[in-house]
């Protein structure tokens, strides 16, 4: 069941990174944009 | 026993709104101000003979402000002149074409069906799905605090039928206008409205691509200019014992054991209340009213990690003849493409960019009686985004010389000979409407909005940080805008009515 969830893991992985790859540059620039952003929420959440 | 029940700074829309609705139930509130006019962004000011705008330059989606007038047990309609504006904008494309929207719908379809008869059905669906949403959505979430998961989820069990509008808060902006439209001149009449939260159409939340729709339920211009609606917000919560200082300039709010208990002026005076209500920006209030040492870190972190929306210059022009303008207001717009390129080639590199994309407000067409007779006001935006901290450069130094590219713009793109006919002309550049504001790189539209910034992740309106402080105005709640900072006022004043009466 484990190599199962691993695997299906790493599959998510390969084809958010294919789809992320794929995409246009105004895309990228609007994930890369909410990567930066994810860190603050807990604290923005309590202010 | 504190001097008052409590104290607002900042006499903008969110303070006034706030502080008036405080006051008729019975807090013994005053409104501190560091101006010696009201109104914050939405104000008027004079200048041989011209009544200038401040920023704010029409009022649309009058729900809120109306709900306010009902919860003073006031009736609008005895306080402001609102005149209405239609049609709502004339737009002017970068090959020099121009068309206008109505207000009205039916209207709006057939200058579509002229345009780009490729998107008729996409304008009916945007319309109609958009209409529906911003009705649905009016008490849901404008008018209720959405400041916890908790709010949200009781928004969501209460109204449901919104919850189906949520995808389109997770989209981008332009995601949102190309799912509707095809054609790029129909795409960039919508798309622009993007800047006005502050973000391009990559990055803006895809609820602003329904702003523009939001026009369409009727646009208004107070007669007397924009100060009319703080002046109204005031008298009717004067009525109810509301004071005003003006010229009073906060240093910084009282604190002890993380609790807000008055404010110190510039001139050392000390005030003191029960509860604070800030009107300023948060980041403002926090890191210099309230200070980092006072602090918890988690909030000095929080408040520090948003970023300012864009700074917009504002060139004010007093004209000796009429304009040949065909709407109160008038938008030279570029393609999706092109506004995402300013912002990341040339904005986020702090260059200027040079665009003629922009907004012009002709306030004269509703009401003559701001210039002397046979004169007109044209407010000039430049609504493409503008370094605060231009390469090189500094505003101060650089406010002449943009001037006169501003009126070379004006000239070129919207009223040739223009010059001609200038009796007046004055500048805010965005350091001007840092001190003025008080908002950190002169941002007019705020924090930064975002689905990252929005809702929930924006500052509380009852802060969780310091007991007794409360904050409204545009970096709370949904952000900048007349109806949004009234409705800010409004929510803002619920939790102090709730916990202090």
């Amino acid at each position: 069941m484990s190599k199962v969830r691993k695997t299906a893991g790493v599959l998510l992985l390969v084809a958010l990174l294919v789809a992320y790859m794929r995409s246009s540059e105004s895309t990228k620039r609007y994930v890369k944009h909410l990567l930066k952003q994810v860190q603050y929420l807990p604290y923005r959440y309590f202010i | 026993m504190p001097d008052y029940d409590a104290i607002v700074i900042g006499a903008g829309l969110g303070g006034l709104s706030c502080a008036s609705l405080i006051a008729k139930n019975g807090l013994k509130t005053l409104v501190l101000e560091q101006s010696d006019i009201i109104g914050g962004c939405c104000s008027t000011f004079e200048l041989k003979g011209y009544k200038f705008d401040v920023g704010a330059s029409l009022v649309e989606v009058i729900r809120p402000l109306d709900t306010l007038f009902e919860m003073l047990d006031r009736k609008r309609e005895d306080y402001i002149d609102l005149i209405p504006c239609d049609p709502i904008y004339s737009f002017i494309t970068e090959d020099g074409r121009r068309f206008s929207y109505p207000t009205d719908i039916d209207e709006t379809t057939k200058v579509i069906e002229q345009i780009a008869p490729e998107d008729l059905e996409g304008w009916k669906r945007f319309s109609s799905i958009g209409i529906d949403m911003i009705n649905k959505s009016m008490d849901a979430i404008m008018l209720s605090s959405l400041n916890t998961f908790k709010d949200a989820l009781l928004m969501g069990i209460k109204s449901p039928e919104v919850l189906r509008y949520l995808p389109t808060f997770f989209r981008t902006h332009q995601g949102v206008v190309r799912s509707y439209y095809k054609n790029p001149t129909i795409q960039a009449s919508v798309a622009y409205q993007s800047y006005f939260a502050g973000a391009p159409p990559e990055l803006g939340s895809g609820i602003f691509g329904f702003i523009a729709l939001s026009e369409h339920l009727g646009i208004y211009y107070p007669r007397g200019g924009m100060i009319a609606i703080p002046q109204a917000i005031m008298r009717a919560g004067e009525e109810y014992g509301l004071e005003l200082r003006t010229n009073a300039k906060v240093e910084r709010i009282l604190t002890q054991n993380r609790t807000a208990f008055g404010v110190q002026l510039e001139d050392g005076t000390e005030i003191t209340s029960k509860i604070v209500v800030s009107n300023v920006n948060a980041q403002v209030t926090y890191l210099k009213f309230i200070r980092p040492e006072n602090l918890p870190g988690w909030a000095i972190k929080g408040i520090a990690s948003y970023k300012p929306s864009m700074p917009c210059p504002m060139i004010y022009v007093g004209l000796n003849t009429k304009p040949d303008l065909d709407a109160h207001h008038t938008v030279i717009t570029g393609s999706i493409d092109a506004m995402n390129d300013v912002w990341n080639n040339y904005y986020m590199l702090g260059i200027i960019p040079k665009t003629a994309m922009s907004l012009v407000c002709w306030p004269t067409e509703a009401d003559p009686s701001l210039a002397p007779e046979g004169h007109h006001i044209l407010n000039f935006l430049c609504n493409a985004p503008a370094p605060y901290a231009p390469l090189g450069d500094n505003w101060d130094r650089m406010k002449d010389a943009y001037r006169e590219e501003a009126i070379d713009l004006l000239d070129k793109h919207i009223m040739p000979g223009v010059r001609d006919h200038i009796d007046i002309v004055e500048v805010s550049t965005p350091l001007d409407f840092e001190r003025r504001l008080l908002q950190p790189q002169g941002s007019i539209y705020g924090l930064f909005s975002d689905m990252t910034t929005l809702a929930m992740f924006r500052p509380r309106s009852k802060s969780k940080a310091i007991k007794n402080l409360y904050l409204t105005g545009s970096s709370t709640h949904l952000g900048g805008g007349v109806p949004t900072t009234i409705a800010s006022g409004i929510v803002t004043s619920r939790y102090i009515v709730r916990d202090h009466t």
